[in-house]
């Protein structure tokens, strides 16, 4: 057990280690993308409609050090990332990481309410679905899962729009309220991008579901089971589901990882103000501290938690736990 | 040979109507061109935002262009780009897999970490700033989204290539001194082409989804050359104008999409041996 | 029969259990209603097309930023709602004959911060403007007040280096607000500082990336003004968004309706559309480019255009043709014989081309942008129009701050440009014709350098006499028609999207319908 424990201690430390080095290629390389990209961010500053003197651009470049060689600001900010000091927005010197402190529960709840929505309508199909293989019932419900993938999200988005918000008027069209200042209104405006967003994870989650599902049920022991004359409701109920909660749950993990930048599109349609807008709006402004603050945010999320899903999943397979150790 | 084939549409009707159906949008991707009833680019200020009628079967866009003409000319770009995409991401990720799963170990330590950090980000963030400062042509976009899919297949080859060669018949070409080389490609490539096939098959339907993405946000094929995704995202604007507008496109890439994905699942029920023997 | 019946008692079932609902909602709104004739107030909801980088009073950062600074700040003057320049925190003003001193009289205002409105803030606030170090978008235009006196706590003299008419124009952009002197010295380079001005509504707080609030300033010099007890600025950069924001009741007004969208909320019976002509389109040149540095190629592509096509397809049929300088009508240098020098004609176009040497035409970069529809949208239809004599036009669709920054390098061969006139004094001209030091710039087309253009606008920016002003403007005109530097397209109808409650606020005509913010002010809710 200590060892195990010990074991658990270890392959933790060596994830975290590989983390930050992910994390750190990727802010170099977001920072390198960001310099080649066309567009400057003094130009947007100094006026929407304007003609700043050159005078004037030097001298805000000067300000925002943007005048630095490209190396040495590179190092500068890492320095400073280093010690968590992620910089400041570049329009305003408000701090990045309050920035993304605001926005990234918002991200991570809109996350959260679409995997729920998923798992609540994936998980109950899928089994259904498995449970009568081959049968009318397997066909509808996988095709209905297949299509469920299909459709990109921007369209069931728009449907869920015109329907709910335009025609019936049941729900805001978009936008966010906090939670603080008026919940009904709050988990109102989360609704429809949940749903949009929930929808096309239901049907893989009810798809891997299906399949997990029937690989169990293919397994020799559940055959001895029957042998001995277990009731199917039993053998399903308390050794097949038990079996294949692993995988599932380990899907639904890694498509919550997913999520944290996958929100990209269903965050744009409802206005929704999470990390994704956050990173739309700092790139179109060029913002670059804020582009590195988000884009870090949205990949240390990500490792994070399949850095988890891993853990959990270790923990729940024996199999695994023995290889390991 | 015709019964055979007769009594596989009979037991797989889904499969089948989903080959039909690709057939269809390749054919529309190769002769598109010469089927459109109109000029796909021409202007016509007098009849903008028009349903279906006579002389446009499925209405005009916002520009007064035949909307059947451009759904025809529209699959070509988005198919290359996906078709292009994958076989890079296809080529270049399976070398890599292969490379890393039986190569050196300093270089399969390199490659698989490359592989984890560029896993670890959604592709259409990537592809978002990676298009941003390319000029977005077809060609940029297969090449952006044929590298971002590059670690999955690789991830994919990787771990076929490890159950392969801890196969007893890798140890007997070992031991005859085979090449490296004959190694990869008589030995390994043949065993692990069937999850790839399948990757193969997800990465199509996944890079449809991507550039029809990209487009929705302004970022896919320049305009005036239509995509589909393109023509969704501007069709969303007219919901109120032309409701048609947008469920023609719509229909058809996730029709499209679907039958990718429902060949794919095909594909997998006849290459997985395991799922064969039931 | 049995259908309809049913139908019918649906509609009674969903008409009690309104009408319960509206019993409820009528004994709260008989509260409200009590409270509304007691104070007014309430909350506005204003969807923005975007968040402002900056709330720098003294930087123009786009529409979004102007309507809020215009809820928050006041001018010496500034421009009413009818569009004529009304006295703000100027009681009255005299010029003197020789147009070289402008003496102000203030009015008893207060700061949000209970200071008074004095000379000393009217000299801090213009000299922040003009200093060296300064960024102010106008810093160029307000540069040739030479000296400012504080005669007495409410009286400034502002003295010129050489007259310039269109200054008191200038001193009406919301860019002139003046804020407290004391404010300047601690905060005027902190561009996180909570602004504080003369103006209506005080800054109460600004969640990044989401809204931005402003609440009533009881201390505000105009009596009964505002209103509103708050209002908030939500950002909606994504015009489909914005429009549902308005349909659905997230939001009461919104500004930069889509083209396409304006039909659907006029006949939406909860909406109303305030629209009004101003802003304008055009094609920019490169005039280093070998085909569009001849005067020819640009009249070619001038007459080649069906404006038709364009306000049909990009605009949904909003909007007026020009067919020869964007000046609007009233404005000086209009002129009606000369508003349609560059009608539809193909064959006069193709003739152009030919004698400039290009009968087969030639091929050229059209940039734009896809962020914004309109833009977009514009390239292609005069991609499709240029077609027809021969000049093929490759659209180069970066993003807006690519786009921003590619016409600030000269990094284009033609370009869309969708803009307006700062002012309503014909000086507006000199930012888009005058060459001078920096020939690569926003609004210019890149390298346009006519010695007899910058005569004229030199000599119409001192002349006194309207009249001869006039002269000078008309002259201006020709010229302009015959060089040609930018090929005018239409005036684009621009429009406020609002619910029918909503009363007071006005869509100021013309060029300054980007200023319409300041009537906040006036704005109500029913």
């Amino acid at each position: 057990m200590n060892a195990s424990v010990a074991g658990a201690l270890l392959l933790v430390g060596r994830k975290l280690l590989t983390a930050f080095i992910q994390l750190l290629v990727i802010a170099t390389l977001i920072f390198s993308v960001m310099y080649i990209m066309p567009g400057d961010p003094v130009l947007l500053l100094l006026g929407a409609d304007s003609n700043p003197s050159p005078e004037a651009v030097a001298s805000m470049r000067n300000q925002l050090g943007l005048d630095q060689p490209v190396m040495s600001q590179y190092f500068v900010w890492l320095w400073k990332a280093l010690h968590l000091d992620f910089g400041a927005s570049l329009a305003n010197g408000y701090p990045v990481s309050r920035y993304v402190l605001s926005n990234l529960p918002r991200t991570l709840e809109l996350a959260f309410a679409a995997i729920i929505i998923a798992t609540l309508i994936g998980v109950p199909l899928g089994i259904a679905a498995a449970l009568k293989r081959g049968s009318l019932r397997d066909t509808i419900l996988t095709s209905v899962a297949t299509i469920g993938i299909s459709v990109p999200v921007y369209i069931l988005g728009t449907m869920l729009v015109l329907f709910f918000s335009l025609k019936l008027g049941w729900l805001p069209a978009s936008g966010y309220t906090d939670i603080s200042r008026n919940a009904l209104e709050h988990f109102r405006k989360l609704t429809l991008p949940a749903v949009a967003l929930g929808f096309g994870l239901a049907a893989s989650i009810a798809r891997m579901t299906r399949s997990s599902m029937l690989e169990i049920l293919g397994r020799d022991f559940v055959r001895a089971l029957r042998a001995k004359g277990m009731s199917e409701r039993r053998i399903i109920w308390q050794h097949v589901l038990r079996n294949a909660a692993i995988p599932i749950v380990t899907i639904i993990g890694l498509q919550l990882g997913n999520l944290m930048g996958g929100t990209v599109l269903v965050e744009a349609m409802f206005n929704w103000p999470g990390l994704s807008t956050l990173l739309v709006g700092a790139v179109s402004a060029r913002n670059y501290p804020l582009v590195q603050g988000a884009m870090l945010a949205i990949a240390a999320l990500f490792i994070c938690i399949n850095l988890l899903v891993e853990l959990l999943y270790s923990l729940l397979d024996p199999r695994i736990r023995r290889k390991r150790t | 040979m015709t019964s055979r084939t007769l009594g596989v549409a009979r037991s797989q009707p889904a499969f089948v109507a989903s080959l039909a159906v690709l057939a269809i949008v390749l054919l529309m991707a190769i002769f598109g061109g010469w089927l459109a009833p109109h000029d796909p680019f021409m202007l016509n200020p007098q009849a903008v935002n028009q349903g279906s009628s006579a002389s446009h079967w499925l209405g005009t866009d916002e520009f007064g262009r035949d909307l059947l003409s451009r759904l025809l000319i529209g699959i070509r770009p988005t198919l290359m780009v996906a078709l292009g995409a994958t076989v890079i991401a296809a080529v270049f990720g399976t070398f890599l897999g292969i490379a890393g799963a039986y190569g050196r170990l300093w270089l399969s330590f390199l490659i698989m970490r490359a592989v984890d950090i560029m896993l670890s980000f959604p592709p259409i963030l990537l592809a978002l700033l990676a298009v941003g400062f390319w000029e977005s042509d077809v060609l940029s976009l297969t090449v952006v989204i044929g590298v971002l899919y590059i670690p999955h297949f690789a991830r994919v080859a990787h771990s076929a290539t490890l159950q392969v060669t801890r196969q007893e018949f890798m140890e007997a070409e070992h031991a005859m001194g085979a090449s490296v080389r004959r190694v990869v490609f008589t030995a390994i490539l043949p065993n692990i082409l069937s999850p790839l096939v399948v990757q193969a098959t997800l990465t199509v339907a996944a890079a449809i989804l991507l550039e029809s993405g990209l487009s929705f946000l302004g970022l896919g094929i320049v305009p005036p050359e239509p995509s589909w995704g393109q023509m969704i995202g501007t069709a969303r604007g007219y919901l109120g104008q032309n409701p048609m507008y947008v469920i023609w496109p719509s229909l058809l890439l996730a029709l499209t999409v679907l039958a990718i994905n429902v060949v794919g699942d095909r594909l997998r029920d006849i290459l997985d041996p395991r799922l064969r023997e039931e | 029969m049995e259908k309809t019946n049913k139908q019918a008692q649906a509609k009674k079932g969903y008409s009690m259990k309104k009408s319960v609902l509206g019993l409820i909602f009528a004994l709260a709104s008989s509260v409200s209603a009590h409270q509304a004739l007691a104070a007014e107030g309430g909350t506005l909801y204003f969807g923005l097309s975007g968040e402002p980088s900056t709330l720098d009073s003294t930087i123009n950062a786009g529409t979004p930023a102007r309507t809020i600074r215009l809820a928050i700040h006041r001018g010496l003057v500034n421009y009413g709602a009818d569009g004529k320049l009304s006295q703000e925190l100027a009681r009255s003003y005299e010029v003197s004959t020789d147009a070289l001193t402008y003496t102000f009289k203030l009015r008893d205002a207060k700061f949000h911060d209970g200071s008074p409105v004095t000379a000393q803030d009217v000299k801090a606030s213009i000299e922040r403007i003009t200093a060296a170090d300064s960024k102010a978008t106008y810093r160029n235009e307000l540069g040739v007040i030479k000296a400012i006196d504080t005669l007495d706590a409410k009286t400034v003299k502002l003295t010129l280096s050489k007259p310039f008419v269109p200054l008191i124009h200038y001193l009406a952009l919301p860019e002139s607000a003046i804020v407290p002197a004391a404010w300047i010295r601690d905060h005027g380079k902190d561009p996180n500082a909570t602004p504080i001005g003369a103006g209506p509504f005080k800054f109460s707080a600004w969640e990044r990336g989401r809204e931005l609030t402003v609440e009533k300033f009881d201390g505000y010099y105009k009596q009964g003004r505002p209103h509103l007890d708050d209002v908030h600025y939500v950002f909606y950069a994504d015009e489909n968004t914005r429009v549902n924001a308005l349909k659905s009741s997230d939001v009461d007004i919104i500004d930069y309706v889509p083209w396409k969208d304006a039909a659907s909320i006029e006949a939406d019976s909860n909406l109303k559309l305030a629209s009004t002509t101003g802003p304008f389109m055009m094609l920019q040149f490169n005039t280093k480019f070998e085909p569009f540095s001849k005067p020819e190629v640009r009249q070619a592509v001038s007459y080649a255009i069906d404006r038709a096509t364009v306000i049909n397809t990009a605009f949904n049929g909003r909007g007026t043709p020009i067919y020869g300088i964007a000046v609007p009508e009233g404005y000086m240098g209009y002129s009606k014989e000369k508003a349609n020098y560059f009608s539809y004609d193909i064959t006069k176009a193709k003739a152009l081309l030919a004698k400039a040497g290009y009968p087969n035409g030639f091929e050229a970069r059209l940039l734009s942008t896809a962020q914004y529809g309109f833009h977009n949208n514009t390239a292609i239809a005069v991609q499709a129009e240029l077609a027809k004599i021969g000049i093929k036009a490759k659209l180069d669709l970066p993003d807006w701050s690519g786009r921003i920054a590619k016409n600030n390098a000269g990094d284009y061969d033609f370009l869309v440009a969708g803009t307006a006139g700062d002012i309503a004094d014909p000086d507006w001209l000199s930012n888009f014709f005058y060459g001078g030091q920096q020939l690569v710039r926003l609004n210019n087309s890149a390298y346009f350098n006519d010695p007899a253009i910058n005569d004229l606008l030199d000599k119409g920016r001192v002349t006194l006499d309207t009249a001869e002003r006039g002269k000078i403007y008309g002259q201006f005109v020709d010229r302009a028609l015959e060089q040609s530097p930018f090929v005018y397209l239409m005036w684009r109808d621009q429009s406020f999207g609002l619910r029918k409650n909503v009363k007071g606020f006005t869509n100021i005509p013309g060029f300054l319908t980007f200023q319409s913010g300041i009537t906040v002010e006036d704005t109500e809710l029913e």
